[in-house]
């Protein structure tokens, strides 16, 4: 038996693809810190305090492996001057496009960092839980170059331009890879471990392997270098199995993968080159039993565990308003009951 | 005929348009323009959505194909006006979000595949909705969502249109309702697409219901 570890000791042993003392948990708690504290999710938001004193609070209540620092995807289009959509009980939605057509690829200007307000809330609040602790991964986030563009154009007009207009394609992404890279570096700057580079569009589930190759895999393996930090990439749901010695190439450490693929067959592919992040049914899950939770939990586990390389989450990277409490707990209990090595 | 089916597929899903293009006026010269909707675009975009849904193919490839089937139909019904195979006012609607490639995919599908279709538009409240089935009448809805909240609210949709005894059939599709099977029927559907081809099968079947 393992003396018990710290969770960045639990989480640094995992992802060195060593057997931990058990299983680490990243539950991804976004806007379910304002339930947590009985505030509507716009006011949670507002004050960066908010978030780290429920980023902490969580972290011990439901014996959470990290403080995840993101407050939400549509964050970046906010910095870019565009909308976002607040709702009663779901996270922040991008509004309306801010490129409405492609030619306004050419004047768009991406935003600096340390002149806009919300992402110098997002820095705030990682500064402050660096101060509260050392012993506790925080994780940053950012959307990667080549998926942000579904927030800023709409996903039809995206996938367009990126069939048909390869040259105003390049431009944006080299606009994107600039922000992202700045976006990156001063999160763990600010005190963050790592960096979840959320790319969605790179899903087979999404674009085939042979645009892939031509597009967002090359921009990653522009991008993900010039973060001064781990990564880990996280497709949202989106499969990522027939990809993954491609994702090997892009220099991230770790995958945020699918419910819809199968935890071993991933295992299998990735084990010495790419830690797993999942892959627990974040939709399903807001209707779990406690039979359902400790099942899913412990296929995880059977298949995933063994040799390290694996931390249990959802698979989006989002906790939804919707599960119960008493999944939660079930799931760190279950964890707790069949994770340890 | 498959040979002609497979390369038409082929020209789709790599999105070489010219060459399906060519392939469609080669067909229309020797075969009646009806045939090429009913025999061709509805069984080949069936077969897409299919691989899409089997992890086969990627959504790109679905949503360019149906662009492309959509700009042929566009081509092909001027100049040979059909009647649509809809006996009932259908619409369709991305309820509360701006994620509207769900619901260019469907439509175009639908469209390609002789439906006409009411387009609603997107970032629809449920009060708007409401207020858009009351003035329209619309016998079928179709609606897209993308994110979990959007798919709750077609609970609340549902619980308004029975509060004011409107009846319709709805039919709900998106990521939300792949990733829970039972979800559709949790929220008053009538019934769940998995994908376009789904939506084409599920109006064929209420319109002979209807008939």
């Amino acid at each position: 038996m393992t003396t018990e570890m710290s969770s960045m000791e639990r989480v640094m042993t995992a992802l060195d693809f060593k057997e931990p003392d058990r299983v680490p948990l990243f539950l991804l708690f976004s806007m379910y810190g304002a339930k947590e504290l009985g505030l509507g999710i716009k006011k949670y938001f507002s004050d960066p305090d908010n978030v780290v004193k429920a980023q902490i609070y969580m972290k011990e209540k439901y014996r959470n492996d990290c403080y995840y620092a993101s407050t939400y995807v549509a964050v970046e289009v906010e910095a870019c001057g565009g909308e976002v959509i607040f709702s009663e009980n779901g996270p922040p939605n991008a509004g309306r496009p801010i490129i409405k057509h492609s030619q306004d690829i050419l004047s768009f200007d991406p935003p600096k960092v340390k002149q806009t307000k919300c992402l110098l809330n997002t820095l705030e609040i990682i500064q402050k839980l660096k101060n509260h602790s050392d012993s506790v991964p925080i994780i940053g986030t950012v959307v990667s170059p080549f998926s942000l563009p579904v927030m800023q154009m709409g996903f039809d007009k995206y996938l367009d331009l990126m069939y048909d207009d390869r040259q105003l394609f390049a431009d944006l992404m080299s606009k994107n890879e600039a922000f992202c890279v700045e976006w990156a570096n001063a999160q763990l700057a600010a005190g963050a471990t790592a960096i979840v580079y959320f790319d969605p569009v790179s899903s087979p589930s999404i674009i085939p392997r042979e645009m892939y190759l031509k597009t967002g895999f090359e921009v990653a393996r522009r991008t993900i270098p010039r973060i001064n930090g781990a990564t880990a990439t996280h497709f949202a749901s989106g499969n990522s199995l027939p990809i993954i010695d491609d994702i090997v190439k892009t220099g991230t450490a770790a995958i945020g993968v699918s419910s819809m693929e199968d935890i071993g067959e991933i295992k299998q592919k990735c084990h010495g080159k790419l830690s797993i992040i999942g892959n627990l049914n974040g939709i399903e899950m807001c209707h779990w039993s406690i039979e359902d939770t400790q099942a899913a939990v412990k296929n995880i586990i059977t298949k995933g565990a063994k040799g390290g390389g694996l931390v249990i989450s959802d698979n989006h990277g989002e906790i939804p308003f919707q599960v119960k409490e008493e999944t939660l707990h079930a799931i760190a209990d279950a964890v707790k009951k069949w994770g340890h090595y | 005929m498959n040979l002609f089916k497979n390369e038409f597929e082929e020209a789709l899903v790599n999105y070489e348009k010219t060459r399906a293009f060519s392939l469609f006026e080669k067909f229309v010269r020797e075969n009646e323009t009806a045939k090429f909707i009913d025999e061709i675009i509805v069984e080949i975009l069936s077969s897409i959505g299919n691989k899409w849904h089997k992890g086969n193919l990627s959504l790109s490839q679905v949503y360019l194909s149906s662009k492309i089937c959509e700009e042929i139909i566009a081509k092909l019904l001027p100049a040979q006006p059909t009647a649509p195979k809809n006996s009932r006012k259908t619409g369709i609607v991305t309820l509360e979000d701006h994620h509207i490639l769900g619901k260019r995919i469907v439509s175009s599908t639908l469209r390609s595949s002789g439906f006409n279709l009411i387009d609603f538009g997107h970032g629809i409240s449920v009060e708007r909705m409401l207020e858009k089935i009351i003035s329209e009448k619309p016998e079928i809805l179709l609606i897209s969502v993308l994110m979990y909240p959007s798919a709750l609210k077609v609970k609340k949709l549902r619980d308004e249109l029975l509060k004011n005894n409107i009846e319709i059939k709805i039919l709900v599709g998106g990521a939300p309702f792949n990733f829970d099977k039972n979800l559709w029927e949790k929220v008053g559907a009538d019934a769940m697409g998995r994908n376009a081809t789904d939506a084409v099968k599920m109006l064929e079947k209420w319109m002979e219901a209807k008939s």
